[in-house]
């Protein structure tokens, strides 16, 4: 780029070099700059000019230039040479320079791209601790957003600018070095990765085109380097959690608890139970209050022992019996190098996580190899990855979940999961404790649940393997052209094992259901004693395949294009198979037979029920499909102009070749300028900027759908009549479309001031096309809902990334800021849904309403608490009312409350880095703000509100307490449609706007005092994570977040260790 | 350069080699688009959709079952709760599924028929086809029946100006059906009915699948309900003369945990039709007990009072009697049109026919009436003895039926937490609302209660 021209004069045999250091970026000069020259050893120092003067012999020399915050550099010099050598240096912080972008497809120099995208570096990603890769993510990168509500432990919940499918998948596309991943994300060794790209709008991500409509999320692992080794890096990470706070569950206490059952009781309310023919258990407060009725107990005894109850909670239990504090342990060893002919990386992972629940923990074993070579003069590279990883899932505790008294759902707060002495007790579960008593008697095993002993006797694990293996060919054809052949195979085999031991309550009381007593005493046993076995075989293969022809080349001076197609396939086969053995004994392996033709008699419910032996054995076999042809080409003019456009046709077997016949395919489009290069532009503060604009489609697919009426068959084995039967899974819908959205987007890439001051700002507009829309349907159709090609959507956003050296000398302070903004709009929605179904199903994103955000909250206008009762009070028609019937079914939608969105508009983080010699430290707060959330409260339902919301102490009680709550009354009678009111009305809807201390990240080098020991790097670091909250906008001081128990704070220690 | 030539080449040809049957693979093997014989049949057969059309909410609101008030206050959902007490607002928002269950059939009767249609000429005239059009054309016209039975007034001479039901006759489920006029509705359920009734087969392997005498007694059902006593005579007589599988109840047991044999797949000889009624808690619940006046009518040496009554620890009456489309009630349609045209010796032939298979051995003689009116009136008492609490019972259709004719109306009562609660003959509230999901989505006239 520079002139670097070379007069060759032959002279005398030595000769003067002069030569200049300078900043490439703002050409001012390298004051202080080291020169070195490898041949003689010198090493001089550049002037206040950044220049340097060396007397040298003729022949060629190789110098290298050193300055503190620039990138090292070589050149080579012939001498004698006439006139100033200039020579740029890189600043080692610069964000635009000489990075490159992995599409999945092809690396592009960040200076080309036109589209909106972010790298996420090494160093982050191990800024944090986690055995899930793309939690990493979480609040690193704009426009990258978690959401928080009922999503399971290791699954990703993440969304890339907002949801632009309504009741689409939703997760984003990974690709996995250079095909979809369509695996567990666990099953990705975190320290295996060498960096991730997001790829945001249409121009980075149509290259996907139809399953890029949530963003793409690009994971490329590390790769061997050509240049010397073997490197080896060990590390290893130590993380401990707190157990969780499950004492600030929002719970009706026990004192509470058995006032109520004690008011119910006398309002007969436990009649039907304690005479059901099905022998329903009934709580011990309960049992006791029977038995004083029938004077079978002193009646002051009975009492002291209730009373006593009142003291007791459940909880303090669970937490000592059931919870431990988690212990993660994750290790990894990889060695890397190579030479010009080669490379290799090689690598072993091992993680153990002893889960919070006792005895539950997660196993994982990964084993990377990969390798490549180059051929024929280095025109033909091959390259060949092995990845094996096996992880291991042992479920034994499943938590509080599986306490219940089955009439009543939740197990009664004063519960107790062991005496004085440590004994295991059992509690009332299924049966009465009397009924299962007189039951062992006659001769049924043991029927008394204990929950601590089911923990000790479950055997319940699954068991992941996944073998990948990557094979590609690279051949240049020519200068620039090269083709390119990748195929990929992955075979996955998973086993769930659940062995049920007759020790355990569901094997037993499987058993004791079936068995008859026969007149002489004996029992007939159906279900022959010994354990149950579940077991589920899932087994995929999956091919991929991709050719590609691709050509890069630089024309003239100023001429560049780049152009690159192809085609690939996918062909995934997925075998399942899941079978039940009975009267497993699993020391010799072997099962009983069981009449699963008969109908045998319930031990319980003799006279009306008659029962079947569950039949489990399932069979399935999917395939899924995928031919796609693509195509994209860019042009660089004078290295400052860009242009890129892409194209993508996706074929699927899933809606049936008709309807992809009719698809059209995804496009993008996109311009970039890169105006620091331009002639004019001599703005010295300003080191680089770039103005790019793109715009196209990506789609997204739901695979539950077909444009034909489409029926699931079923054996019949299971059912009364032995017919084989089928079930109508969708109806008709001979319109199905693929889903489409286009993006445009602008953006800016700046760097200032020495590029102490760097970021990009980028502002989209989405429109979600063809969106299929579940819409409730009258009944008499004969479906409660339908999924069509329905809404259309409108989003709109703003990504902020910006980057800041604010202190830079022996301590050095960074500051990362990002922020981001983003709403969608539903702009078309055919029909118009219950209001119960926007104040229910809204926040969720379940009803979309047009001119409202998707995941929208509704409420009801509240008017207080009726002075005279208690009662909650709302508006019909602009009077205060009571009448909740009329208010639920004349209230139109838009005279409902609408709040505003469940997901937050604005969101971010600001990660300061505050750096002292070889120690860091950096702490990351993250924020979001403008939404809303509903706090959940108590609902009487037809029990006044037992085992509810502990909102029960705050209720109206007394005329006046309407002015001190909002909770209202018992209700006199039963009432859904008061509870459905106070529910939904506004006064439990809140701003969910809070500020989040996430996390914080302790490291420190030792790098420079262990090298004597033949190391060449140790780092070793702490981090906290789930610190807590700085700030909330909310009155009911609650974490909106996390309104049940919130995340566990956790405390890592790690060592890196390089060689 | 000939490799390079080829490697170049091979690149292209392959974007043409893929070849379309890779993409018409099902995604999932268990998936499959009806077109067959036996994907129709497998719908048909999927008898907790077909077979599960007969109401529930039904037996709360007749004088059939007592509640007592805490059992009554402990109900789980409003619908029960309200129509025990016949509350105006019934469902409070919730589903009803005596609205849902006999659309959700009728639709799959549609797609049957619909794919039936599509099927070539030949197909057309295989027995199979002719079975399977008669199948859905039942499930479809029953379902008509039994929801008219709920959500509309009893069908009388103002017919043609009462409003009916949606009808919908095509598995398009974008399309919408206005409510028409009850005589509409019936003109339907006989159409379909009478269709079905010339293409099904006498017998079938399962209970589940209707047959012609299965649809003659319900022919014979619907005709009663319309007052054409000579059509519902005629049907239930030609259904007796070609079976006669009443069971004698002197060779149960009663004290068997349940002496009738199991209906499916394909045992008790009385049943013509598999038809269950939408589950409730109140159905199992031990402190819901049979009526006592209902108890009360039958005599000690009735087999009925011990083989469909227990009484549990707590000295409550529980019903077990078995459900579905029987021979019974078709002796007691022909038992009362004969009375119905004065031919009153035929109907207490065949009263007694039924009778003497459900009392002990010889302990009854025929009985011998006067006028038509005593007849009548111990035809409508074995009527609710033998057709009694579940759901075969026809308590619900004979009060809407009878209070049509002042002789014969019933007054209901009930007394809940010390309230009484009435039921006049004719009331507006023997008509059930249309659910909430319903009128909103598709602005039907609401029944008015």
């Amino acid at each position: 780029m520079l002139c670097l021209s070379i007069a060759v004069i032959k002279l005398n045999a030595q000769g003067a070099l002069t030569g200049q250091v300078f900043s490439k970026q703002t050409k001012d000069p390298l004051r202080g700059a080291t020169i070195k020259v490898h041949e003689t050893n010198q090493t001089l120092i550049a002037d206040s000019n950044g220049k340097f003067k060396l007397i040298l012999s003729n022949g060629d020399y190789r110098l290298s230039i050193i300055n503190i915050g620039y990138l090292k550099k070589d050149i080579l010099v012939n001498i004698p040479y006439e006139g100033l050598l200039l020579i740029p240096l890189l600043n080692d912080t610069t964000l635009l320079d000489e990075v490159t972008i992995s599409t999945g497809y092809q690396k592009i120099s960040k200076e080309r791209l036109t589209g909106s995208v972010v790298r996420v570096d090494n160093s982050l990603i191990e800024r944090r601790v986690s055995t899930n890769i793309l939690n990493r993510l979480e609040d690193v990168v704009p426009g990258v957003v978690f959401n928080r509500s009922g999503l399971s432990s290791r699954k990703s919940p993440m969304s890339i600018r907002g949801q632009s499918t309504l009741f689409g998948n939703t997760d984003p596309l990974i690709i996995l070095n250079n095909f979809p991943y369509d695996g567990d994300i666990n099953n990705i060794n975190p320290n295996d990765v060498e960096d991730i790209t997001i790829l945001k709008d249409a121009s980075a991500a149509s290259i996907w085109g139809a399953r890029a409509g949530n963003g793409v999320v690009v994971i490329t692992t590390k790769q061997g380097s050509n240049i010397g080794g073997p490197k080896v890096n060990f590390s290893s990470r130590v993380t401990i959690g707190e157990k969780p706070d499950l004492l600030s569950s929002q719970i009706m206490g026990s004192s509470d608890y058995i006032e109520t059952e004690k008011r119910l009781f006398a309002l007969n309310f436990y009649r039907s139970t304690e005479l059901s023919a099905a022998r329903a258990p009934l709580s011990p407060v309960v049992e006791l209050l029977i038995a004083k009725r029938d004077g079978l107990i002193d009646p002051r005894t009975a009492d002291e022992q209730i009373e006593g109850m009142k003291l007791l909670d459940v909880r303090e239990h669970y937490l000592k019996y059931l919870y431990r504090l988690p212990f993660n342990l994750q290790q990894s060893l990889n060695v890397m190098g190579g030479n010009q002919s080669g490379k290799y990386y090689l690598s072993a992972g091992w993680d153990k996580n002893l889960e919070t629940l006792r005895a539950n923990d997660f196993n994982r074993v990964t084993l990377t190899a990969n390798n490549s070579y180059l051929f024929l003069n280095k025109r033909l590279e091959l390259s060949a990855n092995v990845n094996f990883n096996q992880n291991n899932n042992v479920v034994q505790n499943l938590g509080s979940a599986n306490i219940t008294l089955s009439s009543l759902g939740a197990i009664y707060p004063y519960a107790q999961l062991v005496d004085d002495s440590g004994n295991s007790l059992p509690i009332a579960n299924n049966y009465r404790l009397s009924y299962v008593r007189s039951a062992e008697q006659k001769g049924l095993l043991d029927w008394a649940y204990k929950p601590l002993d089911e923990i000790r006797y479950a055997d319940n694990t699954t068991n992941y393997r996944e073998l990948r293996g990557d094979f590609g060919l690279s051949y240049k054809v020519i200068d620039g052209l090269r083709a390119k052949i990748l195929y990929q195979y992955i075979y996955g085999n998973s086993i769930g094992r659940n062995n049920r031991s007759q020790e355990t309550f569901f094997t037993r009381n499987l058993i004791n259901t079936y068995s008859i007593i026969n007149a002489n005493g004996s029992v007939t046993r159906p279900i022959p004693l010994g354990g149950i076995l579940d077991q589920t075989d899932i087994t995929s293969n999956s091919h991929q395949l991709r050719t590609q022809l691709s050509y890069d080349k630089q024309i003239g001076k100023s001429h560049y294009i780049s152009f690159l197609s192809g085609y690939e396939f996918k062909d995934g086969e997925t075998q399942s198979r899941s079978f039940r053995i009975y009267g497993y004994d699993d020391m010799h392996a072997t099962g009983q037979l069981v009449d699963y033709q008969k109908n045998h008699v319930s031990q319980v419910t003799p006279t009306t029920t008659t029962l079947r032996i569950p039949y489990m054995d399932i069979m399935g076999s999917l395939t899924d499909r995928f031919v796609s042809y693509f195509a994209n080409g860019a042009y660089t003019f004078d290295s400052q102009y860009n242009a890129y456009a892409s194209i993508r046709l996706d074929q699927s077997n899933i809606f049936g070749v008709n309807t992809n016949q009719k698809g059209i395919p995804l496009w993008s489009t996109g311009l970039a300028w890169n105006i620091d290069r331009a002639g004019f532009f001599k703005v010295r503060e300003i080191n680089a900027l770039k103005l790019r604009f793109s715009y196209g489609y990506n789609g997204n697919v739901d695979r539950s759908l077909s444009a034909y009426t489409t029926a699931q068959y079923y054996a019949g084995s299971t059912v009364s009549t032995g017919l084989p039967y089928a079930t109508i899974q969708n109806p008709p819908n001979p319109n199905l479309r693929w889903e489409r959205v286009s993006v445009m987007n602008t953006g800016i890439d700046f760097s200032l001031f020495n590029s102490r001051l760097s970021g990009s700002f980028d502002y989209y507009i989405k429109r979600g096309k063809d969106l299929l829309g579940a819409t409730p349907f009258p009944p008499s159709t004969g479906i409660t809902s339908f999924r069509g090609n329905y809404a259309h959507t409108k989003g709109k956003g703003v990504d902020i990334s910006l980057q800041s050296i604010n202190v830079k000398s022996i301590l050095n302070w960074q500051t990362n800021f990002i922020f981001s903004y983003s709403k969608d709009i539903v702009t078309s929605y055919e029909l118009i849904a219950a209001n119960a179904n926007y104040l229910e199903q809204g926040i969720n994103g379940g009803f979309p309403l047009v001119g409202k955000p998707l995941y929208a909250i509704y409420s009801y206008k509240w008017a207080g608490l009726d002075p005279l009762n208690g009662d909650p009070m709302g508006y019909l028609a602009d009077n205060i009312s009571k009448s909740y019937a009329q208010m639920q079914t004349l209230t139109p939608v838009d005279k409902l409350i609408f709040n505003g969105t469940s997901r937050p508009l604005y969101y971010g983080a600001v990660r300061n880095t505050v750096s002292f010699k070889n120690i860091s430290l950096s702490a990351n707060i993250s924020y979001r703000l403008g939404y809303y959330f509903r706090k959940s409260s108590i609902s009487y339902g037809g029990n006044q509100g037992l085992g509810g919301h502990s909102d029960y102490e705050l209720r109206w009680k007394n005329a006046g307490d309407e002015l001190k709550t909002f909770v209202p009354s018992i209700p006199a009678s039963n009432n859904a449609r008061r509870d459905i009111f106070y529910a939904y009305s506004e006064i439990l809807v809140d701003k969910g706007d809070h500020i989040r201390l996430q996390d914080v990240n302790l490291s420190y080098d030792l790098d420079s005092k262990l090298s004597k020991f033949g190391i060449k790097g140790v780092k070793l670091f702490v981090y906290i994570d789930n610190i807590g909250l700085i700030w909330k906008a909310n009155d009911f001081d609650i974490d909106p977040d996390f309104q049940g128990i919130p995340p566990v704070r956790t405390y890592s220690f790690g060592i890196n260790l390089n060689l | 350069m000939k490799l390079k030539f080829f490697i170049v080449l091979m690149f292209c040809t392959g974007l043409f080699s893929c070849k379309k049957e890779f993409l018409e693979e099902k995604p999932s093997k268990s998936l499959l688009v009806p077109t067959t014989f036996a994907d129709m049949q497998a719908l048909l057969d999927n008898y907790r959709i077909m077979n599960f059309q007969a109401p529930g909410l039904t037996m709360l609101a007749t004088d059939e079952v007592i509640l007592g008030d805490a059992t009554w206050s402990a109900l789980s959902t409003a619908p029960q709760r309200n129509s025990y007490v016949w509350a105006a607002d019934l469902a409070e928002g919730a589903t009803i599924f005596e609205w849902n269950n006999p659309y959700m059939a009728i639709f799959y009767a549609n797609v049957v028929l619909d794919g039936l249609d599509n099927m070539s000429d030949a197909d057309k005239d295989s027995p199979e086809w002719k079975k399977l059009r008669g199948a859905a054309l039942f499930f479809r016209g029953s379902g008509f029946f039994y929801l008219s039975q709920l959500f509309c007034e009893q069908y009388d001479d103002k017919a043609n100006a009462n409003l009916g039901i949606p009808l919908p006759l095509h598995p398009d489920v974008n399309r919408r059906y206005g409510r028409g006029t009850l005589q509409e509705t019936f003109d339907r359920i006989l159409m379909d009915l009478n269709e079905a009734y010339t293409l099904l087969p006498e017998k079938e392997v399962s209970k589940i699948r209707p047959t012609s005498l299965a649809t003659a007694a319900m022919l014979a059902r619907i005709n009663l309900t319309m007052g054409n006593y000579n059509e519902a005579g005629e049907l239930a007589n030609s259904c007796i003369s070609k079976y006669d599988g009443l069971i004698d109840y002197n060779v149960l047991n009663p004290s068997s945990f349940n002496p009738f044999e199991e209906t499916l797949p394909n045992g008790n000889a009385e049943v013509l039709l598999y038809m269950a009624s939408v589950s409730y808690a109140f159905q199992g619940a031990s402190t819901t007990t049979v009526d006592p006046n209902l108890y009360a009518l039958y005599e000690e040496i009735d087999t009925r009072k011990k083989i469909f009554f227990t009484t549990n620890t707590a000295g409550l009456i529980n019903s077990r009697n078995y459900g579905g489309i029987s021979l019974p009630e078709v002796y007691l349609i022909s038992a009362e049109c004969y009375a119905r045209n004065n031919a009153l010796s035929e109907s207490m032939v065949m009263l007694h026919r039924l009778r003497e298979k459900r009392y002990i051995k010889n302990s009854i003689a025929q009985q011998t009436v006067l006028s038509r009116d005593e007849a009548l009136r111990l035809i409508f008492i074995e009527r609710r003895k033998e057709l009694s609490c579940n759901s075969r019972s026809m308590r619900w259709y004979d009060l809407k039926r009878l209070n049509k004719e002042q002789l014969y109306e019933t007054t209901l009562k009930r007394y809940v937490n010390g309230q009484v609660h009435e039921l006049l003959p004719n009331d507006r509230r023997y008509v059930y609302p249309i659910p909430d999901q319903e009128i909103i989505r598709h602005q039907h006239v609401q029944n008015q209660r």
